[in-house]
């Protein structure tokens, strides 16, 4: 049920967008109590830029409906009912290298992940959606090189049903 | 060693916490997820450097039942050479004033890398017991009532009550220089109050206020600062109200796990009694 919002690679012009990012299912939902719930989403991300040295930013949206037990968004305003936890780090790296004949070195390189946004709750395709927006960071250096990085996260969402 | 605190952006560049009560015995299930910033930067790859860091992360807690703790890379960087990035272990325990810290070893590599960043998140049940400041501000009706007076919401923008760290120490460096001997009083701001009641008699106005979870174990400061605007005077005139704790002079107050709960009373001091 995760998914990326249309938008993910538009904001940077050399990212090319790939067909595998792997979003996770939803896991260990738990009931904390009758009227508090936590569910645990994990996912993953792999998005592919090209070289040319220059430092980029990235805004993701992590996108997944609210199909969870007990949720009634239409009692009150959600936005005020949701809040999570997010951690989100590097699992997987790789570059191609300096194809540069005769070069068979590293490359300079800069992967960062920025910021998490807070929860945020949309409605969108008659359906309630939670989201929050992320920024990475990623610098190449070329020429003709290419690099990979898989952002994971690991967000808990906790939410209250109607009283 | 190093600290990483969550009070300061640059040390610890987010942190979000979920907290939920499971309904036994204080007990609390925590998730705690943060971004810290050693901003570590190396300059050779011949030998691999590696280090501890504790992150503070200032969630209260008086003993941890059960956790999981998973620590990743953030973000990274190297110029072109071998390199080792590495987040080896990761531990969560309680300090001395019932926080949770993180212990996290860090290795490096690399002519030049840099780890400046690693993620945590802390998945836990907890013991904890809510502690807790409370009194009330007491001042002459006379001297300001605003609109809608018996409602608590109508002071929270006049009252500022903040309870903050308090530390003293005597200057004991520079023998010969004129400050030796003096003593520094410092005071870190650590947590807000929040206005919760209000009790009105003839003479007198009574606001309740407390302060949620204060570290414990710690000499906190509790002050009330307020600025007070009077409309009806012509023209509109803006002044302040100045408090002194009343079972303290000083409004230092100390919380424990034992006794979690504290009162600090306030009162208006009038203007002929201020210290000139």
């Amino acid at each position: 049920m995760l998914r990326l919002a249309d938008d993910f690679f538009t904001s940077a012009p050399m990212i090319t967008r790939i067909p595998t990012f792997g979003p996770g299912p939803l896991n260990n939902l738990a009931v904390v109590s009758r009227r508090h719930y936590l569910g645990e989403f994990i996912g993953e991300g792999i998005p592919i830029f090209w070289y040319d040295g220059e430092l980029h930013t990235i805004t993701a949206r992590v996108q997944t409906g609210l199909d969870l037990p007990g949720w009634d968004p239409a009692a009150s305003n959600p936005k005020e009912r949701i809040t999570h936890s997010v951690s989100m780090s590097l699992v997987g790296l790789q570059n191609g290298g300096d194809s540069t004949p005769g070069n068979d070195e590293g490359i300079r390189f800069q992967y960062s992940i920025e910021s998490v946004g807070d929860a945020d709750v949309v409605y969108e395709n008659l359906r309630y959606w939670y989201q929050f927006d992320c920024t990475f960071t990623l610098l190449l250096d070329g020429p003709e090189l290419w690099n990979q990085v898989s952002p994971s996260w690991t967000s808990w969402v906790s939410y209250a049903s109607t009283p | 060693m190093w600290e990483l605190d969550k009070r300061n952006p640059d040390q610890v560049a987010y942190q979000h916490e979920l907290s939920a009560d499971l309904g036994i015995g204080n007990r609390h299930l925590l998730v705690v997820s943060g971004n810290a910033t050693p901003n570590w930067k190396v300059d050779t790859d011949e030998l691999m450097y590696a280090t501890d860091v504790v992150v503070k992360t200032r969630v209260p807690a008086d003993f941890i039942e059960q956790k999981t703790l998973t620590v990743g890379l953030s973000s990274i960087a190297n110029d072109d050479t071998a390199f080792t990035f590495a987040v080896d272990s990761a531990d969560a325990v309680i300090n001395d004033v019932n926080e949770i810290d993180l212990k996290v070893s860090l290795a490096l590599q690399g002519e030049w890398s840099a780890l400046n960043r690693f993620s945590y998140q802390l998945v836990a049940t907890v013991i904890r017991t809510t502690s807790e400041i409370s009194g009330r501000i007491k001042w002459p009706r006379a001297t300001f009532l605003p609109d809608n007076p018996e409602h608590p919401a109508s002071y929270t923008s006049n009252l500022r009550v903040t309870a903050s760290l308090y530390e003293a120490r005597h200057v004991s460096s520079g023998r010969e220089g004129p400050d030796f001997g003096t003593l520094v009083e410092t005071i870190t701001p650590v947590a807000a109050g929040e206005i919760v009641g209000v009790d009105l008699d003839p003479e007198f106005v009574y606001v309740k206020y407390r302060v949620v979870n204060p570290p414990k174990n710690q000499q906190l400061k509790i002050t009330v600062d307020s600025s007070v605007r009077i409309v009806t005077l012509r023209p509109p005139r803006s002044f302040e109200l100045e408090f002194a704790g009343v079972q303290d002079r000083k409004g230092l107050i100390q919380v424990t796990t034992a006794n979690p709960n504290g009162v600090m009373d306030f009162d208006w001091i009038p203007e002929t009694r201020r210290p000139r």
